[in-house]
């Protein structure tokens, strides 16, 4: 997971420096923090690979960075982050093309891991196994 | 494209749209024309649809230039998930290129690799329909038939479900199977334990005392045993939790060496131990089942080598300023293994074969244990052996670098002194049991009175307090968690109560703690862990310790993983946050604004769980989730005042005491 790019999106910024540490604890270092939605979309030129965005923000939505996000490079794996009780907008927000969502709590950052993870399978075998239709396209 | 073809993707590909290389529009789902009635076949695609936002406006943009062959385009991960198959079908034949949301696809991908994992018939329909595509003659009736292929499929996966089910109520009953057997075996055997042990102080004779050792040997490997199927089942039942605490690895290996080096020198085998000291001084796991896992290798090592050496190597093979990934070697020169039995080693009650298992006995499920408590730990075991040579295993784990100030030390010099005149009632219904119990606790001057069942035990306390409650769980007429649940809530006697209980099973243990009890001792146990617990309960009991306390910080201080500004950082951020966050509840309330009160409490949940404020748990619980037809105004002042008074009081406390980052 080392060298994943992250970005880390959450008004919150307790959360925020706790989900920080979380990711150095599993061996992710490149890890940027944002108190907002337009600090993180002026970033993008940085190219992160993973984009942790809280769902409910008060100035710009998450759905709207989301939105954003995916028009500026569709290939950043943008996870969702949902307050409890609060799964359902942000179930929907993967059909916008958000990669996947978890659920703050006691066991997020287990569950972070485990996206990852999920993340590094996927980009494997798209890299491998099945040559982007994208790449396949402009070349 | 013949029509039917045409009219068959209409309805496989709801959501689609095909466009030809001027980016006139082909073809679209049934879907699509539900959405947009006035579109017609040759539309402009660019000039009507507007796909921003969707991340693909370049591919749009240079759709013109790149393609000469036709784009399905979809807007619908019902599309993708459905008809991935059929999809790279087209692709593979050059007909189309496809353009969706390509992480849709990424997670069609795995959703395909799961399928195929589980073997599972989905593809088939699939491929049925592409056979038909192939051929190019899809007739309606075709069609049809079709569609029943894949409600069939439906209908298969309903099945599968039900199976499913079973198979779990089928692994529950087995799960409670091995917890009544573990509870029928656990509790004889802590009598005899005990008895064994009370007669070995008896001052016996020479041959008496080998008799006893004997017997004690045999009542351990007996509870090894018993032990080894526990952790077995627990690990299949998922309930084996792995601690993380800081631990030192050389302390570990160590401790193996003292445990098996009898065994080690009953052979005459020689046993070395060499440690790399580049080995981190603390790292970050469960030192216990490491143990068990080098015991169980070492032991194994032990019992198939007749003469020559057991040698521990340890040393680390990768170290990043997180990480520390150790590499442990366990060498013999035993009677190795054959090719075929390492094949199968790790399977559950493998010996290499029945007469090596009537001379080496054992249940056969330490390798797999072992196997799965490495797995549990992320880490991968080899083993290289020859036959009459000796056996190699190499277990690698990758740990997080701890802090050698969290390594708690094992104190064996208990403070008994507390114990003195204490009172203590023992509840348990086997005699032998309580026997051990009041003989274990006797030497130190206690007053115990005994009774035989819960009911028995509720009689007693309506009359008499005790220091403490030891409590066993299943007893005729009313068990240890009826009766508590009576001691706490209708008697409200507030005596810690200790379970005493043969069942090791977490769920069990769990509902103790939940119906009021404040620990417990497995049975058997050793003597010192069941007075050190004892102790603990009492310990509590004194003044200084009884105050709740304001907040914790033991979960940031785990989290911060030896980054020293970690915490200090984090108190900052507490101190500049919340105090500003409660100020804006209060204002709310004042203008009546629970939306902002509710919305507020929600963002400084984290703060306050991080901070182990447990006292406002459900204080900032009822805040959130406050409405009037539920709550009553009152109870939402009240609720104010003591968040309020506590984040008060913590912000106090933390500024005085507390190293905070500047």
């Amino acid at each position: 997971m080392n060298d994943l790019k992250i970005f880390l999106v959450d008004d919150d910024a307790f959360y925020l420096n706790i989900l920080k540490q979380h990711l150095h604890n599993i061996g992710c270092e490149k890890v940027s923090i944002f108190e907002n939605g337009t600090d993180c979309l002026n970033q993008l030129q940085d190219k992160p690979d993973v984009v942790f965005l809280d769902y409910s923000m008060d100035t710009l939505s998450g759905v709207e960075v989301l939105n954003k996000i995916k028009r500026n490079d569709p290939n950043i794996f943008v996870v969702m982050i949902s307050a409890q009780g609060d799964i359902q907008p942000a179930v929907n927000s993967l059909k916008q093309g958000a990669f996947d969502y978890i659920e703050k709590g006691d066991e997020d950052q287990s569950k972070i891991k485990e996206v990852l993870q999920k993340i590094i399978d996927v980009r494997d075998l798209l890299d491998s196994s099945k040559p982007s239709i994208f790449k396949r396209l402009f070349k | 494209m013949t029509k039917n073809v045409d009219n068959t993707f209409k309805l496989l590909l709801p959501f689609h749209i095909i466009i030809n290389e001027d980016c006139k529009i082909e073809s679209f789902g049934i879907s699509i024309e539900n959405l947009f009635p006035s579109l017609k076949l040759g539309d402009d695609f660019c000039s009507n649809f507007n796909i921003d936002g969707i991340g693909q406006t370049e591919d749009v943009i240079n759709l013109k230039s790149l393609i000469n062959k036709p784009v399905i385009l979809s807007f619908n991960d019902y599309d993708h998930i459905h008809f991935a198959g059929l999809i790279e079908f087209l692709q593979q034949e050059n007909k189309f290129i496809f353009i969706g949301n390509p992480h849709l696809n990424a997670r069609d991908i795995i959703i395909e690799k799961t399928i195929k994992e589980i073997d599972f018939n989905k593809l088939t329909s699939i491929k049925g329909l592409l056979e038909v595509f192939k051929n190019k003659q899809i007739t309606n009736l075709e069609f049809k038939e079709l569609l029943v292929k894949v409600s069939q499929h439906k209908k298969l996966n309903k099945e599968l479900e039900k199976a499913l089910k079973e198979t779990q109520r089928a692994s529950d009953s087995k799960e409670a199977f091995l917890a009544n057997m573990s509870h029928e075996i656990r509790t004889p055997l802590n009598g005899i334990i005990g008895m064994i042990r009370k007669l070995r102080k008896e001052n016996p004779t020479i041959t008496q005392q080998n008799y006893i050792d004997n017997a004690l040997r045999a009542c351990k490997h007996l509870l090894s045993l018993i032990n080894n199927i526990l952790d077995f089942s627990k690990i299949k039942a998922g309930e084996l939790n792995l601690e993380k605490i800081d631990f030192n690895l050389e302390d570990e290996i160590d401790d193996v060496k003292k445990i098996l080096i009898s065994q080690a020198s009953d052979k005459e085998l020689i046993f070395e131990i060499e440690i790399d000291p580049k080995v981190e001084n603390a790292l970050v796991g469960d030192p216990s089942r490491i143990r068990q896992i080098l015991i169980n290798i070492t032991g194994n090592a032990i019992k198939f080598t007749e003469k020559g050496y057991i040698k521990i190597t340890c040393k680390p093979i990768e170290t990043s300023t997180q990480f520390q990934t150790v590499e442990i070697k366990i060498k013999d020169t035993g009677i190795g293994m054959s090719e075929k039995y390492l094949a199968r080693i790790f399977n559950k009650f493998q010996q290499e074969d029945d007469t090596s298992s009537r001379r080496h006995q054992g249940t056969g499920l330490g390798m797999t244990i072992t196997k799965e408590l490495i797995d549990l730990m992320n880490g991968t075991i080899s083993i290289t052996s020859e036959k009459g040579t000796g056996t190699e295993v190499t277990v690698t784990i990758s740990f997080p670098i701890g802090n050698p100030d969290n390594i708690e030390i094992l104190d064996t010099n208990i403070n008994t002194s507390i114990l003195e005149g204490k009172s203590i009632l023992i509840v348990e219904d086997n005699e032998m049991n309580r026997y051990v119990a009041i003989n274990t606790l006797e030497p130190y001057n206690v007053n115990i009175t005994e009774a035989q069942n819960g009911e028995r035990a509720v009689e007693i306390l309506k009359n008499q307090t005790f220091d403490i409650i030891l409590m066993d769980l299943q007893m005729p007429i009313m068990g240890g968690e009826r009766a508590t649940e009576i001691i706490r809530n209708e008697l409200k006697i507030e005596t810690p109560i200790i379970a005493l209980t043969a069942n090791a099973f977490i769920k069990e243990l769990e509902k103790c703690i939940a119906v009021g009890m404040n620990n417990y001792i497995i049975k058997p146990f050793e003597e010192i862990h069941f007075l050190k617990i004892i102790i603990k309960e009492l310990t509590k009991l004194t003044p200084q310790d009884s105050i709740i306390q304001l907040y914790d910080l033991n979960r940031l201080n785990q989290m911060a993983n030896g980054n020293v500004n970690f915490v200090p950082d984090m108190l900052k951020l507490f101190l500049n946050l919340v105090p500003k966050s409660i100020e804006i509840i209060n204002v709310s309330s004042k203008n009546n604004d629970l939306e902002t009160i509710r919305k507020t409490a929600h963002k400084i949940k984290p703060s306050i769980n991080n901070l182990g404020i447990v006292s406002l748990k459900d204080d900032i619980l009822l805040l959130e989730k406050w409405d009037e037809q539920n709550h009553s105004m009152e109870e939402l002042e009240n609720a104010l005042k003591k968040v309020n008074a506590v984040i008060h009081q913590v912000v106090d406390a933390i500024s005085m005491k507390e190293k905070i980052s500047q």
